[in-house]
């Protein structure tokens, strides 16, 4: 019992270490922001990468949520309710647009990117690069983690936007081969998204795609003891990111909620 | 002697519990190339990290032309760090820079050259460190070991220091590379008159590039002099390292 509770505590302390080190670093990455060189290719390099090439996964990811969303929601609405499958196209939409689109593009991109930004950092960390950056008059938060930094949150929104799409269009094809005509679907749609749906989307997408970046440079900036280190870091990332997704996307829903969007 | 241009005075510095450096006291000269010497893991790199100010020290002083360096501002040091060269010993280039832009990178970030000045300046270094041109476009992966480590060393010149650091600059290379990176070693001295701190424990290196050498043992440097003082030294721990031998006070673990 006494153990148990050691080893919590410690988990506890860790924990709380972690969290202030990531607020440590956001603060560090907002004060490198905006001074000079711009760094203007390396961030549209980054955008690059974290963005447009992680459309194929994004878009898989959205087509098929799309599509089993509109399947079970249109058999539920069916079996459950009775008649009222008109109503798929607002079910599909709202469902993506407010919560699948921004939280599983988050997850995606933490698992594709997240952990590849973990690695690369971690590895020039134990290989000296890091070191070398510095010897070479360049800040790592500036040259690394600002880019980076920039590329996860303007782009997730960008990659949200076309996941919802693409899941709208997904719920549309599974819906009018199934249960309604296009028109119904798109009828609903119209009736029940609102902008502000949009834009709350985007902003949780916006918050993840920060969260995911400080997770990823912070753990590669952390990184120690050679490959065992940088798999560690790997995993971190994508684990702490996920967690961190998840209970902000509770708390940023109680928000937009609060305030009626 | 000169001016010294750095000098730790009482360092320490803990890993842990461990005690790396226990009050170390090290002079460097103006123009001279001193050699640290001593057995792996005794803290030889730490040193270098003093110096650059890429570790903070944990007790005493670290001091570089005139300045103090853990009490220097970002800016400040950054300053300090264009006048200084740092060759590591795994080369430590940028895996997603090409060697152009690794040799040219602070050429560009921080001097504001052309692209096509840059080059010249790249190709020049290159040739000092005996490599061609045809490679600046190809990443470090496509490298072998020894030719990273040269570029490692061109990159470190490329702003012409007036202090180079080197941490084994020979080691893991073979006899004729490493005989090449001596001769340069020699020349960046003679030629640019550059102040040089070498950490290695290849002695035939060590003997022919130090105008001092310093030994390192328990976290503090317990002997100093020039190659020949220190090849015939009757301190019996200098005398096992350099002459290789099992037989002695430090202990073979």
């Amino acid at each position: 019992m006494t153990a148990s509770i050691e080893r919590f505590g410690r988990w506890l302390v860790l924990a709380i270490e972690d969290m202030g080190q990531m607020v440590f670093l956001t603060l560090r990455i907002h004060q490198w922001m905006f001074r000079r060189p711009a760094d203007g290719k390396l961030i549209l390099q980054q955008m690059v990468r974290i963005g447009v090439e992680s459309v194929p996964v994004a878009a898989t990811t959205a087509l098929f949520t799309g599509m089993v969303l509109a399947l079970q929601s249109g058999y539920t609405l069916e079996t459950k309710i009775k008649g009222v499958s008109q109503f798929i196209g607002a079910v599909v939409s709202i469902s993506m647009v407010r919560e699948l689109g921004p939280v599983l593009t988050g997850m995606v991109i933490a698992g594709r990117m997240g952990s590849a930004v973990a690695a690369e950092i971690g590895t020039m960390k134990v290989t000296e690069q890091i070191d070398a950056l510095h010897t070479l008059a360049a800040n790592p938060v500036k040259y690394l983690a600002v880019p980076r930094f920039l590329a996860f949150t303007l782009m997730l929104p960008v990659l949200t936007v076309f996941a919802d799409l693409v899941g709208w269009l997904g719920g549309l094809f599974v819906s009018s081969l199934k249960f309604t005509s296009a028109t119904v679907y798109i009828d609903a749609t119209r009736g029940a998204l609102t902008t502000g749906d949009i834009l709350g989307g985007l902003l949780k997408a916006m918050v993840f795609g920060a969260l995911i970046a400080i997770v990823a440079c912070r753990q590669g900036f952390s990184t120690e003891n050679g490959a065992e280190g940088v798999g560690r870091s790997t995993t971190n990332a994508v684990v702490i990111s996920f967690m961190l997704i998840l209970i902000s996307d509770y708390f940023l829903t109680a928000v937009l909620t609060a305030f009626q969007v | 002697m000169g001016d010294a241009v750095i000098q730790l005075k009482r360092v320490v510095k803990r890993f842990g519990d461990r005690k790396v450096l226990d009050g170390l006291d090290l002079e460097v000269f103006r123009g001279e190339t001193l050699v640290i010497i001593g057995r792996s893991g005794v803290g030889k790199s730490t040193i270098l990290k003093q110096i650059s100010g890429l570790a903070v020290p944990d007790g005493g002083e670290v001091w570089v032309e005139g300045r103090e360096i853990d009490r220097l501002e970002e800016r400040e040091l950054n300053e300090l760090r264009k006048r200084m060269g740092v060759v590591f010993q795994y080369a430590a280039l940028f895996d997603s820079l090409t060697v152009f832009e690794n040799v040219a990178f602070r050429l560009l970030r921080d001097f504001g050259m052309s692209r096509s000045k840059a080059v010249q300046v790249v190709v020049q270094k290159l040739e000092l460190v005996g490599l061609k041109e045809d490679l600046l476009d190809l990443k470090p992966a496509q490298l072998s070991g020894g030719m990273r480590k040269r570029v490692g060393l061109a990159r470190a010149i490329a702003v012409d220091p007036e202090i180079i650091l080197y941490d084994e600059p020979t080691s893991g290379l073979d006899p004729v590379t490493s005989e090449a990176i001596n001769d340069l070693i020699l020349d960046m001295q003679r030629k640019l008159k550059v102040t040089s701190v070498v950490v290695t424990h290849d002695m035939h290196s060590a003997y022919k590039v130090a105008n001092r050498i310093a030994m390192i043992y328990d976290g503090r440097i317990i002997g100093s002099g020039t190659p020949k003082e220190i090849e015939s030294s009757r301190d019996p721990t200098i005398h096992q390292f350099v002459t290789g031998s099992v037989e002695g006070p430090m202990p073979v673990r």
